[in-house]
């Protein structure tokens, strides 16, 4: 028999522990390793997932109360804006505040509805520009504040209603005076009058948004939010 | 002789190479063999860890994944994730809603104590002609015998609250008929003839205001 010297069975031990330490690093290391990862994975994901459907579950009741409080809140905001207006139901109330002043109705007309943004103008006197202008501001200390328009940014219904009746000034204040204090979502933007003849033309913008198109109205309407006028 | 002998015997050499090279070897071979073993048990450990990690893992999972696949749970769960989504939807609304309220709560409707204001600014005998307010914007044409009163009247509605600013600018006068039949001076005495009618100068006038508020 082949007898080796002492530096081939060394370099053969050596060669042999490689292969051990290779066989088990590539053979048994390295597919646990990869099995460890993957289930890894496999737990992080799931982890995630059960944390978040065991969050879910613990904090139901909170969730409901949540939903609750949030309708409330729509309700009231829903409830600042006005109903459509109908115009054969909205000529009743309209026919009592005109009997009841005591003026002759010439006319009642309903615009068609539109959608609008609502904005608004603040009413500034509007200054003219000259060069000393500015150097006069600075000793003043007086301010250039122009208005600027105020536009919301969702648009929402808008019908006008012109009534024109003869009457004095008087029945024209409380007129004014009866829509405003009816529903702050009327804006009176238009009066004039003929004193001599008495006519007197009124128009008047309803802000409104149909309600029963929102989505859960039935859930809204359940909870039962306070609201301004819906004629 | 038997020093001799033993002399002849003594091969230090030779037991070098029978005892100590053989008791090295062993040696080397021991080493070797612990080497391997130690190895061996080094993966057998590492190996051993990584398994029994794989296998904690692998029931983690598996209780995760029944807690995850347990009908009750799944509606549970489907139920609060819609209660979440009508939330998300609502406070969405909300927010659209506020923000469109904002703007019509900072809108100004035309206040009817305006047409008090102008009725309480305008002097003993200026008579009102047409009112025309248009988003805050009011137009009055008046007129009046007293030529002072046309100024008087604008100057009064600058003190009034609520108009902004007052644009005034100027009149026009024009020539009016006094009828004042039956009297006795409509006829001329000496022609018996109706007399040349009176007239008095009307002063009439335009006055803008910008009414105070957002419209």
């Amino acid at each position: 028999m082949l007898k080796l010297t002492t530096r081939e069975s060394r370099m053969l031990g050596v060669l042999v522990m490689i292969l051990m330490i290779g066989v088990g690093i590539v053979f048994i290391i390295m597919p646990l390793s990869e099995k460890n990862a993957l289930l890894q994975a496999q737990y992080d994901s799931s982890y995630a997932q059960y944390t978040e459907m065991q969050t879910a579950i613990t904090l139901k009741s909170t969730y409901d109360k949540n939903l609750a409080k949030k309708t409330d809140e729509v309700n009231v905001s829903l409830a600042e804006i006005s109903d459509v207006v109908k115009p054969e139901e909205f000529d009743i109330y309209l026919n009592s505040v005109l009997t009841n002043l005591g003026v002759k109705v010439t006319s009642v007309s309903y615009s068609e509805i539109t959608a609008v943004t609502p904005s608004y103008l603040e009413n500034k006197p509007s200054l003219v520009e000259y060069d000393l202008k500015d150097s006069l501001g600075l000793i003043d200390g007086a301010q250039d504040d122009e208005a600027e328009a105020v536009t919301a940014s969702n648009s929402i219904l808008k019908q006008t209603i012109t009534v024109q009746f003869t009457g004095t000034q008087t029945q024209l204040t409380k007129f004014i005076n009866e829509l405003n204090a009816q529903d702050e979502r009327f804006y009176v933007n238009q009066a004039t009058m003929d004193y001599e003849s008495g006519d007197i033309t009124c128009s008047f913008d309803v802000y409104s948004v149909d309600k029963s198109t929102v989505k859960g109205t039935n859930s809204l309407e359940d909870s039962g939010g306070s609201g301004s006028t819906s004629k | 002789m038997k020093t001799r002998k033993l002399k002849s015997s003594l091969n230090l050499y030779r037991e070098y190479n029978t005892v100590i090279r053989t008791r090295k070897v062993k040696s080397k071979r021991r080493q070797f063999i612990v080497l391997f073993v130690s190895i061996f048990l080094v993966i057998a450990i590492l190996a051993a860890g990584i398994h029994f990690k794989n296998l904690r893992l692998e029931l983690l999972n598996g209780q995760m994944s029944d807690y995850l696949m347990d009908a009750e749970n799944i509606k549970n769960y489907t139920a609060v994730q819609a209660v979440k989504s009508d939330i998300d939807a609502l406070s969405d609304l909300d927010g659209k809603i506020s923000e469109t309220n904002e703007v019509l709560d900072e809108k100004d409707s035309i206040n009817g104590y305006i047409f008090v204001q102008l009725y309480n600014a305008k002097p003993e005998n200026t008579v009102l002609d047409n009112v025309a307010l248009t988003n805050g914007q009011l137009t009055v044409t008046y007129h009046s015998p007293v030529m002072g009163d046309l100024s008087l009247f604008a100057r009064n509605l600058e003190s009034q609250s609520d108009f902004a600013s007052v644009d005034y600018k100027g009149y026009q006068t024009s020539e009016v008929t006094i009828e004042d039949e039956g009297s006795a001076d409509s006829i001329d005495p000496q022609t018996g003839e109706a007399a040349e009618p009176k007239t008095q100068t009307i002063y009439s006038g335009t006055v803008t205001i910008l009414v105070r508020g957002s419209y």
